[in-house]
């Protein structure tokens, strides 16, 4: 069982993965953007991080960006609507362990987060 | 403008890989097959909103819009018809429609669903132009076709390209429209793109 934190505006979309997660065993945790993510991470340490790209106040971009200045090395698995090849390969770079797009189906999440933690 | 057969080939191509790709987004959401007509593709620059709207008969429309910034910029919008609207709403959520209304949650799930469409045709465009489009965050609106254009076409060179397309889902026929204004001049800068392929 691990713990995971979903990051992502869309409270249809984070129903649905949070859904998958739990039913799975997981553990979860929400945060609407990016800064709640942060938040979030002042108090928690979950395994895993899925994250959306475009969200208000801080983006998936941004979120990663302030983990890496922080030094945090939580795997972040993107879960994102956006399916340009440019975006993929810049999120990569920037040290996502993963990268899906949406709507992801329950074996792809799970398939993912099992290669991601091991 | 003039607008050659190749160019306007390419364009049409390009709505049909996002339209099929917009497509099955929907059919892994709703898990059901989604039967598809080819859309039909239509560019106009300084359209008259009040003759569109009556061939194609949208009046009041609910949409998901999007701005977009790349080589080419300007934004699109997701129309559908409020009774189609409520129809996929229903679906998604697995419940019996409800009253049309600007409940949340009727206008996050559909907020939703435009992103995904509306990245599946843009993305699209990107991913063969090889731009690179950065987008808004969507937002909803229920209004009439002409005001909800009018707000992004203030200037008198406003060009559009309109796709027009039905989805049947199942028993659900869910009717939708995705336009794409573009900032004055650029609907020329995507044709430079198209060339240069």
């Amino acid at each position: 069982m691990a713990l995971i934190l979903v990051v992502e505006d869309s409270s249809f979309q984070r129903k649905i993965i949070i859904k998958i997660l739990e039913k799975a065993g997981n553990k979860t945790l929400f945060a609407e953007n990016g800064i709640k993510g942060m938040e979030v991470l002042e108090t928690h340490q979950p395994d895993c991080i899925f994250c959306d790209l475009l969200m208000p106040e801080m983006d998936g971009f941004g979120f990663i960006e302030a983990l890496n200045e922080k030094k945090i090395s939580i795997p972040l698995i993107y879960l994102t609507s956006d399916i340009q090849d440019t975006v993929k390969q810049r999120c990569l770079a920037l040290g996502a362990k993963g990268f899906l797009n949406k709507p992801a189906q329950e074996t792809q999440i799970l398939g993912i987060l099992k290669s991601v933690l091991g | 403008m003039k607008i050659t057969e190749e160019q306007l080939d390419t364009i049409k191509e390009l709505f049909n890989i996002g339209v099929g790709r917009a497509a099955n987004t929907l059919s892994t959401m709703l898990n059901s097959f989604i039967q598809l007509e080819i859309p039909t593709v239509e560019i106009y620059t300084n359209p008259d909103y009040s003759e569109l709207k009556k061939r194609l008969n949208l009046d009041q429309v609910s949409t998901i819009m999007m701005d977009y910034e790349s080589t080419f910029s300007g934004s699109v919008f997701l129309m559908i018809p409020p009774e189609s609207a409520t129809n996929l709403v229903s679906a998604l959520v697995n419940e019996e429609p409800g009253p049309i209304s600007l409940d949340p949650v009727r206008a996050g799930t559909l907020c939703e669903v435009g992103n995904m469409i509306i990245n599946s045709l843009m993305g699209s465009f990107s991913n063969v132009l090889q731009e690179t489009v950065n987008y808004s965050l969507p937002e909803y609106k229920e209004s009439t076709f002409e005001n909800i254009l009018l707000e992004k076409s203030e200037q008198k060179e406003t060009s559009i390209c309109i796709a027009n397309t039905t989805m049947k889902i199942q028993e659900l026929e869910i009717r939708g429209n995705l336009i794409i204004v573009f900032k004055v001049g650029h609907l020329e800068k995507l044709l430079a793109s198209i060339d240069a392929i």
